[in-house]
């Protein structure tokens, strides 16, 4: 795993991604880091449903538990790397 | 009984509040003439008593009205989930032996099943026939995973239903209810129609992006039932906020385990009014710990009124007070097979009683102890999952040379299924993890990742600490 701000963006646009397949609900959510990367989760269309598969996703990809009251609090990828990179 | 029930309603207590629907307020007496209209509209487009329905209706109160109309009319009906695949929903569909499909939206049809999407318009007729339909037939049938992990089908009557109402011991009148689980889920689903039975106004409410206590202080909300995950996500948000639940509000949480720290977390900084309830599909409500329960954090509850339950060991001899074994439990309400499965009906209803699955006790006093499943089915956000419905999906997947399911622990969610694989070089994880989200929905795994061979005891059982292990390794 790549422990670096980078990585660990890259990985939160992978979980985005990844979240957001048709089988999860809504269309594949294609992630621009110019575009995406301080836009607010409610702005990518998730719902308590995709939020909760997304913190399921940086837990399986990092190790690091995020509830949906962190993605909440902290709103933005960006900043959910920044969260990321302290924690490791 | 239950639909006669709500007529009883309408009649008697008819300007009382049934439904908030977001902010629109719902009277029994209006309630009762929108479902009687609602079914004569599904009744004058072919749907007939005794036919079965399959419901993919994602709007709450919709999702509700529908499921009454068709109790009116007497048909069964089972929930085929707009969250879970088409492909589930369809094996569902089937299973069911579901004739006509009830959607909101073209999307969710499913091929080769007619569908109709009901016109919410109230100025219609009731249906042709007025005589309420009976109270034994099946009128609904719940899905449940069980113990074995294939999806099983509960059929309850509107008697059962009713019963199972009664069983948890709600004083009636005016209590206000929100469960901020959607109505698709079977257990949410359960407790809007036991809300019948008690007289209370239930809440619609999409919970996404909402405060939790806004809405218990502005509805006023007297019952306000959680998932685990729910309860912890409620605890964080009111400890970082220095807030507490109302006294008026009694927390009810069940459908998964609430361990003693969650537990003592809960009673100290979100509130003294906490239930935690033990409850199955089949069953309904078995037991309550109460505020009165809560000095001793591995209690259950206290058995119902009504409920007989006993702790029987492998063989079935009742074992005395203080002894771990098979809970067994019969009573009212209580379902008595499941649709089409013997195997399985045989497994959990022997004779009179009812078997959940689970092992436990009972004190001297009485009072129930559980202490867990018989098997070692995964539980993520109140949804069941077991390894052997996972490794069966992926049972016969090209290049797979052998596989094994377990949980990645999180305090947050419950269990996330994870998949360990053993295959050739040329597997591509991304489109076996597609393959699975298909054919699984919301009981995918949610990674997989190679191993050179399965960990095994000397009985050749998977060891799946040591495959937790190895799944650790890789994430460092």
């Amino acid at each position: 795993m790549t422990a670096d701000p980078e990585g660990y963006f890259r990985l939160v646009a992978e979980a985005i991604e990844s979240c957001s397949l048709p089988s999860v609900g809504g269309d594949r959510f294609r992630f621009d880091p110019d575009l995406h990367g301080e836009s607010e989760f409610a702005s990518f269309g998730f719902d308590s449903l995709t939020t909760m598969e997304f913190c399921i996703a940086i837990h399986c990809s990092t190790g690091v538990e995020l509830s949906l009251g962190d993605v909440a609090r902290l709103q933005t990828p960006r900043a959910i790397t920044e969260y990321l990179t302290a924690r490791t | 009984m239950l639909i006669e029930h709500l007529q009883r309603l309408a009649y008697r207590h008819g300007r009382e509040i049934a439904v908030i629907d977001d902010d629109r307020r719902v009277t029994f007496a209006e309630l009762w003439q929108q479902v009687d209209a609602l079914a004569g509209q599904l009744g004058r487009q072919g749907l007939v008593p005794g036919q079965c329905a399959g419901i993919s209706i994602k709007p709450e109160f919709r999702h509700f009205l529908t499921s009454l109309a068709l109790m009116r009319l007497g048909c069964v009906q089972i929930t085929l989930p707009t969250y879970e695949s088409a492909q589930y929903r369809k094996a569902l569909a089937e299973k069911a032996g579901v004739q006509v499909q009830l959607i909101d939206l073209a999307e969710h049809a499913l091929a080769d099943f007619a569908a109709i999407i009901p016109v919410y318009e109230f100025d219609q007729a009731g249906p042709a026939e007025h005589r309420l339909p009976s109270d034994e037939a099946a009128c609904i049938y719940f899905v449940t995973s069980g113990t074995t992990g294939k999806p099983k089908l509960i059929p309850l009557s509107q008697r059962q239903l009713f019963q199972q109402g009664t069983n948890w011991q709600y004083p009636p009148g005016q209590e206000i209810f929100w469960r901020p689980t959607p109505i698709e889920y079977n257990n949410s689903k359960r407790q809007r129609l036991y809300n019948l039975v008690s007289r209370s106004t239930n809440i619609f409410l999409d919970p996404t992006g909402r405060d939790m206590l806004e809405v218990v202080e502005h509805h006023g909300v007297t019952r306000l039932n959680l998932s685990v995950m729910q309860s912890r996500h409620l605890l964080q948000n009111l400890r970082a906020t220095s807030r507490r639940l109302p006294d008026f509000c009694q927390v009810r949480i069940g459908g998964s385990a609430v361990s003693p720290d969650l537990r003592a977390a809960l009673v100290r900084d979100l509130t003294a009014n906490l239930h935690i309830t033990y409850a199955t599909s089949e069953f309904g409500s078995i037991a309550t710990a109460g505020p009165g329960h809560h000095f001793d954090l591995e209690i259950t509850g206290v058995v119902h009124p009504g409920v007989d339950l006993r702790i029987v060991d492998d063989s079935g001899n009742v074992l005395p007070a203080g002894q771990v074994g098979h809970i067994e439990v019969k009573g009212s309400g209580m379902a008595d097979h499941y649709r089409d499965d013997e195997a399985a009906t045989d497994i959990a209803f022997r004779g009179e009683w009812f078997h959940p699955g689970d092992m436990g006790h009972l004190s001297s006093a009485g009072l129930l102890y559980v202490s867990g499943r018989a098997d070692d089915m995964m539980s993520l956000a109140s949804i069941n999952i077991f390894p052997s419905e996972i490794e069966a999906a992926f049972a016969s997947y090209p290049g797979l040379i052998e596989c094994a399911a377990f949980a990645l622990k999180s305090s947050a969610f419950g269990d996330i299924p994870l998949l360990a694989i053993v295959g050739s070089d040329e597997l591509d994880l991304a489109a076996m993890s597609r393959f699975g989200r298909d054919r699984l929905g919301l009981r995918a795994p949610r990674k997989l990742f190679r191993v050179s061979a399965l960990p095994r005891n000397r009985g050749g059982k998977v060891l799946k600490d040591e495959l937790r292990a190895l799944f650790d390794q890789q994430i460092k």
